[in-house]
């Protein structure tokens, strides 16, 4: 079992709920193959950079999977055969970004523990942090990444 | 007399970067030309093993069409 990323582009033009269909479609391949869903992000229509099929718009969807080697090849084939898919790509988790995931993971933790604490003591405070956990998602990624240095560092 | 050049530092390394994210059109933009190059290392000042990660995700973001291959009119 490996974790893999599938990033696949559906018509934009299909109407909303084609549009889930097709994801419902996929996430259900992915199980019905032994293998497991983990997460599934809507990026939404987009602008594509350049025209695919003399489409504009692509709506994005991002799916995080554990599944056999062999899967892949055939989960490929469907997208392939698949009119209403614009472009697709799937790649490996390096084992890495799965490490520094779980660390962060875990800081989260503890400090979502730290969050509920001062949520009790002042409930204005809590809601500025939480407009804060709105915000772009890489944005608080290198947060957290920054913290996690900082942290190791107090650690030594 | 050669002017001292200021030494440029990965910037990748700086925010200890695991691995260049290709679902990111705008940071991987910043290391494209206008129209849709890949910025060389002796220019960006980044190190070889994160140039690498680089090349790779902008090649893979371009085919998911989240940066172009190629564009005439820089944005």
């Amino acid at each position: 079992m490996r974790n893999y990323e599938t990033t696949f582009i559906v018509d934009a033009h299909l109407p909303g709920d084609e549009i889930e269909k097709a994801v419902e479609k996929y996430s259900q391949f992915v199980e019905k193959n032994g293998g497991k869903v983990i997460t599934i992000d809507r990026w939404g229509k987009r602008r594509l950079a350049y025209e695919i099929a003399k489409k504009q718009y692509g709506y994005y969807i991002c799916m995080r999977f554990d599944a056999e080697g062999e899967f892949v090849k055939t989960f490929e084939r469907e997208f392939k055969l698949d009119e209403q898919i614009l472009r697709y790509l799937t790649t490996i988790v390096p084992k890495l970004v799965l490490k520094e995931e779980a660390r962060v993971a875990a800081l989260e933790k503890d400090s979502e523990a730290a969050d509920t604490l001062d949520e009790e003591a002042e409930p204005a405070k809590a809601d500025s942090t939480l407009e804060e956990e709105k915000k772009p998602v890489t944005e608080t990624v290198e947060k957290t990444e920054e913290e996690a240095a900082e942290k190791t560092e107090t650690e030594v | 007399m050669l002017k001292p050049r200021r030494k440029r530092i990965c910037r990748f390394c700086e925010n200890q970067v695991v691995q260049i994210d290709y679902k990111d059109p705008k940071k991987l933009t910043k290391f494209t030309t206008d129209v849709g190059k890949i910025i060389p290392r002796r220019t960006s000042g980044t190190c070889a093993r994160h140039q690498r990660q680089l090349v790779q995700a902008i090649k893979r973001s371009r085919h998911l069409a989240l940066i172009p291959y190629v564009s005439d009119i820089p944005r």
